[in-house]
């Protein structure tokens, strides 16, 4: 059954990626995408979709994967079910980071206003890093707090989360308030979340943090399973808890603050895709971590189709996607009295 | 064999729990740990073990210091059952497939798989191993529980109050069962139980704490109005039926 369920979310992750490859401003038929990946077709079809799509659908899949197994991870060594990258402020401090390299090291500029396009960053390289460095920096105040604080308990940990992405979102607005025109409309346009900014060699460089993640957390799977069950029983089990928890949770933030500053802000899947999962796949997270990455993937493909698809050739920004469906997914399952809020 | 010395345990800056404990605890038998709430029992069995780290002193295990023993060696011969047992969302047959952790390395073999089955049809829990532990009573999570820690196959179970929410009927069958399992494969059952009515039918050896330490330790020739009254305060008398002593508050 659970394995069924993994290979259900692989055949639909395939399915709205056929989809998301074939449709846009340009339709393509089946038999052309399939034509097109074969190198069969012609130069502008190729161009359209090994220039455009895909690298477009592999950021969706990989970065949604990335912050779903995150999530996951996060809400079990917290012990937290509200554990994840957005609401620890790792999202919240890579926002900040950008803005910073925006504004103050002059990384962004504007070249047009439409909602079509035209916003670009001109050294997108400055504002990855400073989203990196910054969301980095969130996870680490909130491991030193666990380390110094030990009685603060995982829903200390939370708390002291909402206060640093308070703190960087008052950031973010200072600097948006002092940034000029062409500063803001970059700092507004990165903090909207945009997979189509990531190029090859940035899906590269997701895609190996991600697969080096995901090997230590399945590698550590039992371990985490073990941890469902409460930190007395890991430890009887022989699991050494508080390495597993720093190990996992600066990993977990580091994958998620290299996803979030190549692609913007991206929150709910972090939280939603290992819930879903877990109605199918239960805490075991042998299924759960490989669950969620497909679901992540899925959900992030599916929002990012859904903005691209929804009023072309206007293409609506992936954040704002993943809220409306995250959120309403988030209450649902909420109202299902699911183990969300034990 | 355990053998404890000069134990000492405090959380935080709070006076000691346990202050300077040592005793020598043997091979075979189901020993009862008694005393007040807070006289340190489950204090006590979590040092045992390592879920906490003791200030002072050390405890060996058949000779093995427990300060330097790998956490994963540990677990093949201490299994663990908390007070407060968390029901993690996972079906009764993988949640007691966790109890083989300690010898899985990359994924469970055959043998895993039979013991776990054995176990679980030794506490009639064959018919719930499809079931989500979420969806269970508290009782049918405690068996659960034990069943885990049976599937640990290690030399020395610690259980604490491991029948604190279950009927008289299932009470008494799962420590006959803890007892059998004491005699049959000689394994060392230390039980933090509240019952003295239970403690003295089921265990053969009774440890009393009382202000940090250990008030006595022996066979059931300790177990008298005095020892009960000085630990906890009340007096009591002590009937023979059949064999057994029924403690009976005056």
């Amino acid at each position: 059954m659970k394995r069924i369920v993994i290979v259900i979310a692989c055949i639909l992750v395939l399915a709205v990626g056929l989809f998301s490859v074939a449709s846009g401003s340009m339709d393509l038929t089946f038999r052309e995408v399939v034509q097109t990946l074969f190198g069969k077709s012609t130069v502008q079809n190729e161009l359209v979709v090994f220039g455009v799509r895909l690298p477009r659908i592999a950021a969706s899949i990989l970065v949604g994967a990335a912050l779903a197994v995150c999530g996951a991870v996060m809400q079990c060594v917290l012990h937290n079910p509200l554990a994840s990258a957005s609401t620890l402020g790792v999202s919240q401090g890579a926002g900040f980071g950008a803005a910073l390299g925006i504004v103050v090291f002059g990384g962004g500029v504007v070249s047009s206003g439409s909602a079509n396009v035209a916003i670009e960053i001109n050294n997108p390289y400055i504002v990855t890093f400073s989203a990196f460095v910054f969301g980095s920096l969130s996870t680490l105040v909130v491991l030193l707090l666990f380390r110094f604080k030990r009685n603060l308990g995982s829903g200390g940990l939370i708390l002291a989360g909402v206060a640093l992405s308070s703190l960087f979102t008052g950031g973010s607005t200072l600097l948006q308030y002092f940034a000029d025109e062409t500063q803001l409309g970059a700092v507004v346009f990165w903090t909207f979340g945009n997979l189509g900014s990531a190029s090859w060699t940035e899906i590269a460089i997701i895609a190996v943090v991600f697969i080096a993640a995901f090997v230590y957390f399945m590698f550590n799977r039992w371990n985490y399973t073990a941890m469902c069950s409460g930190t007395e029983t890991a430890k009887s089990l022989g699991v050494n808890t508080t390495t597993l928890m720093l190990v996992s949770m600066v990993i977990g933030s580091l994958t998620a603050a290299v996803s979030v500053a190549f692609v913007g802000i991206i929150n709910f899947i972090g939280l939603v895709a290992p819930h879903m999962m877990r109605k199918f796949v239960g805490d075991d997270y042998r299924f759960l971590i490989p669950a969620s990455a497909v679901a992540g993937g899925l959900l992030l493909l599916t929002a990012d189709t859904f903005g691209r698809l929804i009023i072309a050739p206007v293409i609506l920004p992936v954040g704002a996607i993943t809220s409306f469906l995250g959120a309403p997914l988030f209450l649902w399952l909420l109202m299902r009295g699911d183990k969300i809020n034990d | 064999m355990i053998r404890v010395e000069g134990l000492s345990y405090s959380y935080g800056s709070s006076p000691k729990v346990l202050d300077n404990i040592s005793c020598q605890l043997e091979q075979g038998h189901c020993i009862a740990v008694l005393g007040n709430n807070g006289a340190g029992k489950s204090t006590l069995l979590k040092c045992l073990n390592r879920v906490l780290v003791p200030q002072e002193g050390e405890v060996l295990i058949d000779g093995d210091d427990t300060n330097i023993m790998p956490r994963r060696e540990m677990a093949k011969k201490i299994a663990y059952v908390p007070q407060r047992s968390i029901a993690s969302h996972t079906m009764v047959f993988d949640a007691v497939l966790l109890g083989r952790k300690p010898y899985i390395n990359w994924d469970v073999t055959e043998e895993d798989r039979r013991i776990v089955q054995r176990v679980l049809k030794q506490l009639n829990l064959s018919e719930y191993s499809t079931r989500y532990t979420s969806e269970l009573s508290g009782g049918e999570l405690q068996k659960v529980v034990l069943a885990r820690a049976l599937a640990q196959e290690s030399d020395y179970l610690l259980l604490d109050e491991p029948t604190s929410n279950l009927d008289p009927h299932n009470k008494h069958n799962m420590l006959r069962l803890i007892q059998d399992i004491s005699i049959e494969q000689n394994k060392t059952v230390i039980i933090v139980i509240h019952d003295l009515n239970l403690a003295v039918r089921y265990c053969d050896r009774f440890l009393f704490l009382k202000d940090s330490n250990i008030y006595r330790y022996g066979g059931c020739e300790i177990v008298t109005t005095q020892t009960i009254e000085d630990v906890y305060g009340m007096k009591v008398e002590i009937l023979e039926h059949r064999e057994n002593k029924i403690i009976v508050p005056c």
